[in-house]
């Protein structure tokens, strides 16, 4: 689903990223792992198209998509969270997930933008009530998005994502499980397997292992910038190089 | 639905007391307090449009107005255009040149933004201190004619021989602006704006096209801003470059930042305080720019988000949930 | 021509040091208080009035009472950080109504006392050197001896103590300064004042060299924000060769295209540069610094 091939991206004289290359199989959740400062979130914002590569190319559904802008990029099926916790904190959490449901019409004609003019954001929508229900949040959904507990709006922010339109087909998640009480990132595991069952694709970038090992099918392994292993996470594990990236020599 | 129409109340009231208005207080004087007040709502609450809604710290706002008022005035001077053509064209040019400008600056972010839109509004007031031929320079413009009657043969017509109907023409400008702020910002459209506001970068990777979105907002509150100039120039019978400055964009800032920035309802508040306060305050005019600077700090550091916010808070004491005053967009 | 082209370098760079010393004090503002601070020119203006009286009225020395500014103004910044601004940090459009509410109680207070018509110091300096066919009067080169000093010694101040770095790390992130046992509340004060007593100096040095008006701070704020802008948000570096390079720019466009335009060379300098960088100059590129 997605390929990335020759990833590269300097920030001045620092090589970030060092021709990168790895696969994201559909369906598939795959683990993007490393010490801090190896890449990973950088990673994640070259996919998005939040800066742009230095060398190589990342293909997405067989088209190259390094080089959009990131609403194209999002408008093709990729949604992501980030790693310092994003989400509209002024509104309400259910006008969070509806501001994502809205079908993105600007982009194509002065008309279709006018069109979403006079509509009133207030329609009902059974698939934001059995999301809100699914997580536990739907007696929070009024209120705003900014007062609720760290760990809710995490979840707010991977609902966002969910509710995107056009729907994403690959997710990238950036440390989900950061700051997150453990029954928590249970709930966060469980959503995100899920929705994979659905057909949903994940990358996600983690610090938290054990998160890793529950919910990753593959797992890459990123060291200053370079892929150092590539496998089940139960092999990764054992791997020497990523000991000793780890821990140390 | 029973809600939504009681939501619409303060709309209905204001539009009461601007009909009652000329009649509570009558004669000249109130009138061009009314008519200058008006002109206000329209400034700030276009302005809260780009700056309050959609987050965009852009300080031009009075060199669009000016683009109304010259683009209007000149186009009949100097071509013979009829009055209300003309009006429709100078709206144009201001969203033209809010076009060009905002495609130019609105990928800066904050103080860059704000910097570099005031350079523009700067370079505005030199041409127009400077194209001698066409503008007359600093001395200004004389306006000498009255915009005819206007209206649709059989149905109605409306002249502006008077100022009561001036006062009429603004005040309904001052109702649309309100009302299409508010309709905007209750809009889908308007939540993508808000959301540009609160996390640019979020609304970017959600798939919103984030500068198509600023330059709309951008262009629509500039749009306004040129219709209240093109309306108002004939009724001064006087423009000159520096009405147009960038210390007037710091005034109507200042009036919406008084009111309530982002609030529907701020606007209006700030206009009516800010427009008839130092006419209020009877003492010497160097006394009264010193109380009314000591105002501006104390409402800031007392009030940050303003009148509206204030009688927001007051009121949600006496009844909770109400934000009849203020309305956060 | 050549002697023209070195009488509008050497004007530029005259009038270039005074931007940048506003555009330092400016950028020290902006960097701590996250505020545009409209008043600051007022400081200027404020500065000039007080050496005026101290030179006119009591006969003293012209350094001694630009010095005395610099100590006044310095004081009366940190009286209006401590009762003002400090309620609206990093809330920039708060903080710019403030600001504005000086600019009016400021302007009308010296309007109370001297009224509008415009007053001069007499340059203790008055006579016009010529060099190679370069004319500047002497007092200009005084002015611009004095504030170079002065920009040199606030950047080794930063660069240097420990305040200086206290004020620095400040700037780039408070909370974390706190942490480290920085006193922000300290430091925030103790900068504004500083900003102050630099902008207290050039007033009272553009006040023997062009008149004192209680309206006179306007312009060279309008210029500092340019300035600030062009060198890049925190960056005193920046702020600093901006300030000669709008300087320079505006004499050469003045002297060479228009002198009515000479004002707007500044401003389409800015655009120019922000379109192709939007970070300024110097300032950081953002590698999308929220991400």
């Amino acid at each position: 689903m997605l390929t990335l091939t020759d990833v590269t991206k300097r920030f001045g004289g620092i090589l970030a990223l060092d021709g990168v290359s790895f696969q994201v199989r559909a369906g598939c959740i795959v683990g993007l792992i490393g010490p801090n400062g190896s890449g990973k979130t950088v990673m994640l914002n070259l996919i998005s198209g939040l800066s742009r590569l230095d060398g190589g190319q990342i293909l997405f559904r067989g088209d190259r998509i390094d080089g959009l802008p990131p609403y194209a990029v999002a408008r093709r099926g990729i949604g992501r969270t980030f790693q310092l916790l994003k989400l509209f904190p002024d509104l309400t959490v259910r006008q969070n997930l509806e501001l994502m449901r809205q079908p993105r019409l600007m982009g194509s004609n002065l008309q279709t933008m006018l069109a979403s003019l006079p509509r009133v954001a207030t329609g009902p929508s059974a698939e934001i009530d059995a999301l809100l229900e699914m997580v536990g949040l739907h007696d929070k959904q009024r209120e705003r998005a900014g007062s609720l507990s760290y760990g809710q709006q995490k979840l707010v922010a991977f609902l966002n994502v969910l509710c995107m339109n056009p729907e994403p087909e690959l997710i990238l998640l950036d440390e989900p499980a950061a700051g997150v009480n453990p029954t928590m990132i249970n709930t966060l595991i469980r959503q995100v397997q899920h929705f994979r069952e659905r057909g949903k694709t994940f990358l996600v970038v983690e610090h938290d292992l054990k998160v890793i090992m529950d919910l990753c099918d593959t797992v890459v392994v990123l060291d200053h910038g370079r892929r150092i292993a590539e496998g089940p996470p139960a092999k990764v594990r054992q791997d020497p190089a990523v000991m000793e990236a780890y821990f140390g020599r | 639905m029973a809600r939504r129409s009681w939501q619409a109340l303060p709309l209905v009231g204001l539009l009461a007391a601007g009909m009652l208005y000329p009649r509570l207080l009558p004669g000249d004087y109130f009138l061009h307090l009314g008519i200058v007040v008006s002109l206000y709502i329209i400034l700030t609450s276009s302005l809260n449009l780009i700056m309050g809604i959609t987050g965009q710290f852009a300080i031009a706002h009075a060199a669009f107005y000016g683009v109304g008022a010259y683009g209007s005035i000149l186009l009949v001077t100097r071509l013979g255009v009829p009055y209300w053509w003309a009006w429709a064209a100078g709206i144009l040019l201001a969203g033209i040149a809010a076009l060009i400008i905002g495609a130019s600056t609105l990928h800066l972010k904050g103080a860059y933004l704000a910097i570099c839109t005031f350079a523009f509004s700067e370079l505005f007031r030199l041409l127009l201190d400077n194209w001698i031929s066409l503008t007359n320079g600093a001395n200004g413009i004389i306006i000498r004619f009255v915009p005819p009657p206007f209206g649709i043969p059989g149905l109605f017509r409306f002249e502006l021989g008077s100022r009561r109907s001036y006062y009429y023409l603004m005040f309904t400008f001052a109702l649309v602006t309100v009302w299409f702020v508010r309709r905007l910002a209750r809009s889908d459209l308007g939540r993508v704006l808000g959301a540009i506001r609160q996390d640019e970068t979020l609304a970017l990777t959600a798939g919103f096209d984030t500068r198509r979105y600023k330059l709309l907002a951008f262009t629509a509150g500039s749009m306004f801003a040129g219709l209240a100039g093109a309306t108002y120039a004939p009724y001064l019978s006087y423009i000159a470059p520096d009405l147009f400055d960038v210390n007037e964009t710091i005034y109507i800032m200042m009036i919406m930042m008084i009111g309530g920035i982002r609030s529907i309802w701020g606007p209006v508040w700030g206009s009516i305080l800010l427009v008839s306060l130092p006419q209020a305050l009877d003492i010497t005019p160097l006394l009264r720019m010193i109380a009314y600077g000591l105002v501006l700090i104390l409402v800031m550091i007392r009030m940050p988000d303003g009148l509206a916010g204030f009688l927001d808070r007051v009121m949600s004491r006496l009844r909770p949930g109400s934000t009849w005053f203020g309305q956060k967009a | 021509m050549l002697e023209q082209f070195g009488n509008f370098l050497v004007h530029g760079l005259v009038t270039g040091s005074m931007y940048a010393a506003v555009a330092l004090g400016l950028t020290l503002t902006y960097g701590i208080l996250g505020i545009l601070n409209f008043a600051h020119g007022e400081m200027l203006m404020v500065g000039a009035y007080f050496a005026f009286v101290l030179t006119s009225q009591f006969g003293v020395n012209f350094l001694l009472a630009a010095a005395a500014s610099m100590l006044a103004v310095g004081v009366l910044g940190w009286i209006i950080e401590r009762t003002t601004f400090r309620f609206a940090r990093h809330e920039h459009l708060n903080g710019l109504v403030i600001s504005l509410g000086l600019v009016a109680i400021l302007q009308n207070i010296a309007l109370a006392i001297w009224g509008a018509d415009p007053l001069s110091i007499p340059p203790p300096l008055p006579r016009t050197l010529e060099v190679w066919g370069i004319r500047i009067g002497e007092q200009r080169l005084l002015a611009f001896g004095l504030t170079v000093g002065l920009i040199i010694f606030f950047s080794l101040f930063l660069k240097k103590t420990r305040l200086g770095k206290g004020i620095r790390a400040t700037a780039q992130n408070a909370h974390v300064a706190a942490t480290l046992g920085i006193r922000t509340e300290r430091v925030v004060a103790v900068t504004f004042s500083l900003a102050a007593a630099l902008a207290g100096l050039v007033g009272a040095l553009i006040a023997t060299i062009y008149t004192i008006t209680p309206f006179m701070g306007g312009l060279p704020a309008m210029k500092g924000f340019v300035v600030m802008i062009l060198g890049g948000l925190g960056s005193v570096g920046g702020s600093i060769l901006a300030g000669f390079l709008v300087g320079v720019v505006e004499s050469f466009g003045g002297g060479m295209i228009s002198s009515i335009f000479k004002d707007g060379f500044g401003f389409v300098a800015l655009i120019l540069i922000l379109i192709f960088r939007p970070w300024g100059l110097f300032g950081q590129r953002p590698e999308r610094e929220d991400v």
